[in-house]
């Protein structure tokens, strides 16, 4: 079985969409900081233990122009969604609820998983874990605390979205 | 002592200049050109360098508050440019029509010609699209709303990305369509690159873009859509559903795309005329060879009036009106005796003779109990193989009959001179009128070659 599915991945500007998928799919970081405009579309084929394959197709959204209908469009026929936030900006947490609610309100039922990122950035956090695991409970998303410079918890963050969508695919 | 007052005199100036600015600048002005021009000359880098910034913010400005000034300053120039550059390329583009159609005879070779022919292309259309031929490069079913790549052509290799740049576009799209407002009913119907086009067009669960370059057919769209309506029928819900499992999906999306869109090589079976195309085909195929059929009618004709004529003339003819009276036994000229017919010597044949028509027996035609079949050969040698006037003397400038000796009628040569025959024809039509004069050789077809004794050092006979 070889399963396409589209996943985004939504959040507040600067908090690490482009570089987590940078990392995911081509192992790589850079410290500077190019704002996405519109839309990146990239793909990575994941192997499940079962010898079939997901291919995921990653919309990396513009965290800078949120809550836009041109964003919202760019959700439509996702089957799951990463949700990103900064450790070290609180408001970037904040936020989830809504980007969730936009998502769920084009797709509803689809799986979700929180990606709490920048966490090498260890003296400079702002975000307790408690805070953190009460909004993914509150959203039903697994959570991962992820640094998209080491590669920390990137891999198995996006390991287990496929894992949900797969999961969902087979209940369905 | 003199000098003190001078002196004071020199430095009052002075102050005054250095304290006016108005006088300041009148003393410096004339020689602020000068200073400049030398200053430009000795370090013309230096000085480019420092007004450059000052020159292209004063262009900028000046395009921004003045732009009809600039565009009125630059017309002359950039007018010209473009509409050379535009003459150019229309010049090339002719020339390449040109060349395509001095080569029509290659096209005609080639079987999409005619294809095109039959489906109502005109020649000139035809050479045009072969200048700016249409080629499809790629063509992507990609599912509406996801973006997910269903399936996809490619006349060059496959390459890898194609579900990445699938979604871009379903970006773009949708990017288009916020953009623009939900409630314009549009969609993004094109997106041009370069020399290349990718046309979309959208149903209700998936949408095509077919990367293309020349200048598409007028029904492409159509094809398109048709192709489209063949894809979704009896499969929207496979399609909204696709998340790339069901492969008997892409299999016959694939066969879809084949039969409408891809370009064919030999892949595909040779498609069947319809009756309506077989007709035509039958009909153009006769009208190429009515120049043959029409040739081969005329030498027919020809042949068959030669051989009457060289026919000796049948005694008793059998007249067509049989004996036993029917109700359609109209009376024919054949059968009709005709009495009144007298026959005259006058087609001796005399050198300085002006052309004549005279009436002559046709005992062919008169059925007299007399006339025998007799052994005697046809005097005919020759048909006539134009309508053309007889001349009194081998010269087209000399007195010509005022009949004329009509195509297909049988000649008699009775002498030549040169390429000039003088011969004696009867009109087909009233047999009893005969012609005599001078034709050109050409005009006369000979069946026998003339006899010698014909042949004449002089015009007269
Ligand atoms: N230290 C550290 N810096 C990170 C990490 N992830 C991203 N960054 C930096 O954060 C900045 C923003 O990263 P991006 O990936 O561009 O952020 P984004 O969410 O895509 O931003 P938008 O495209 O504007 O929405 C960049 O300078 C990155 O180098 C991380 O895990 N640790
Ligand atoms: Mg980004």
């Amino acid at each position: 079985m070889n399963l396409i599915a589209k996943v985004c991945l939504i959040g507040d500007f600067a908090v690490g969409k482009t570089s987590l998928i940078r990392r995911f799919t081509e192992s790589r970081f850079s410290e500077t900081y190019l704002s996405t405009i519109g839309i990146r579309v990239s793909r990575k084929t994941l192997q499940t233990p079962d010898s079939s394959s997901l291919t995921l197709l990653i919309w990396d959204t513009a965290g800078s122009e949120p809550f836009t209908t041109v964003v919202r469009s760019y959700y439509r026929g996702s089957r799951g969604a990463a949700l990103v936030c900064d450790v070290t900006r609180p408001e970037t947490l904040a936020s989830l609820l809504r980007y969730a609610d936009e998502f769920h309100a084009i797709n509803p039922d689809v799986p979700l998983i929180v990606m709490a990122n920048k966490i090498d950035l260890r003296s400079e956090r702002a975000v307790s874990e408690a805070q953190l695991n009460e909004i993914a409970a509150a959203l039903d998303a697994q959570l991962f605390f992820t640094s998209a410079r080491t590669g920390e918890g990137v891999e198995e963050a996006f390991l287990a979205l496929g894992q949900a969508i797969i999961d969902k695919e087979r209940v369905a | 002592m003199g000098r003190a007052p001078d002196t004071n005199r020199q430095l009052d100036e002075l102050r005054r200049v250095l304290l006016k600015p108005e006088a300041l600048v009148d003393r410096i002005s004339p020689v602020i050109a000068d200073i400049l021009a030398e200053q430009i000359n000795q370090s013309r880098d230096e000085i480019a360098r420092v007004i450059a910034p000052a020159i292209s913010e004063a262009i900028r400005h000046q395009v921004y508050q003045a732009r009809e000034d600039v565009v009125d300053a630059l017309y002359p120039v950039v007018g010209q440019m473009i509409a050379r550059a535009v003459a150019e390329a229309v010049r090339n583009l002719a020339q390449s029509i040109d060349e395509r159609v001095r080569q029509s005879t290659s096209l005609m070779t080639n079987p999409r010609y005619w294809q095109a022919r039959l489906h109502g292309v005109s020649h000139g259309e035809y050479a045009l699209r072969e200048v700016l031929p249409f080629t499809i490069h790629e063509i992507f079913l990609i599912q509406r709303e996801s973006g997910l790549l269903i399936c996809h052509y490619s006349a060059g290799p496959e390459r890898p990305d194609r579900d990445v740049i699938s979604g871009m576009l379903t970006a773009i799209r949708d990017f288009a369509q916020e953009a623009f407002g939900r409630e314009e009913t549009g969609e993004l119907g094109a997106i041009a690159y370069e020399s290349r086009q990718i046309v979309l067009e959208s149903g209700s669960a998936a949408y095509l873009a077919v990367v293309i370059s020349g200048v598409e057919p007028s029904d492409f769209r159509n094809l398109l859509r048709e192709t489209l309506f063949a894809i979704h029928e009896h499969r929207y819900e496979r399609l909204r559903a696709f998340d790339g499992t069901d492969t008997q999906l892409i299999q016959e999306a694939r066969q879809i795309l084949r039969r409408y869109l891809v370009p064919q090589q030999n892949d595909r079976a040779p498609r069947r005329l319809s009756a309506f195309q077989r007709a035509i085909v039958v009909l153009l195929g006769l009208f190429a060879l009515s120049p043959l059929i029409l040739c081969g009618a005329w030498i027919w004709h020809v042949e068959a009036r030669m051989a009457m004529l060289m026919t000796p003339p049948v005694a008793a003819s059998i007249p067509t009106a049989s004996p036993t009276a029917t109700l359609t036994s109209t009376p024919t000229a054949t059968s009709t005796p005709t009495p009144t017919r007298t026959p005259t010597a006058t087609s001796t044949p005399a050198p300085t003779s002006t052309p004549t028509a005279t009436s002559t027996p046709t005992p062919t035609n008169t059925p007299t109990a007399t006339s025998t079949p007799t052994a005697t050969p046809s005097p005919f040698n020759g048909v006539m193989i134009g309508n053309v006037y007889l001349y009194s003397t081998p010269d087209e400038a000399s007195t010509r009959t005022s009949l004329v000796a009509p195509l297909g009628a049988p000649v008699e040569v009775l002498a030549q001179w040169r390429d000039w025959y003088r011969v004696r024809v009867v009109l087909p039509q009233s047999p009893q009128v005969e012609l005599i004069g001078w034709v050109p050789a050409r005009w006369v077809g000979l069946l026998k070659p003339v006899p010698p004794e014909l042949i004449t050092p002089t015009p007269t006979p």
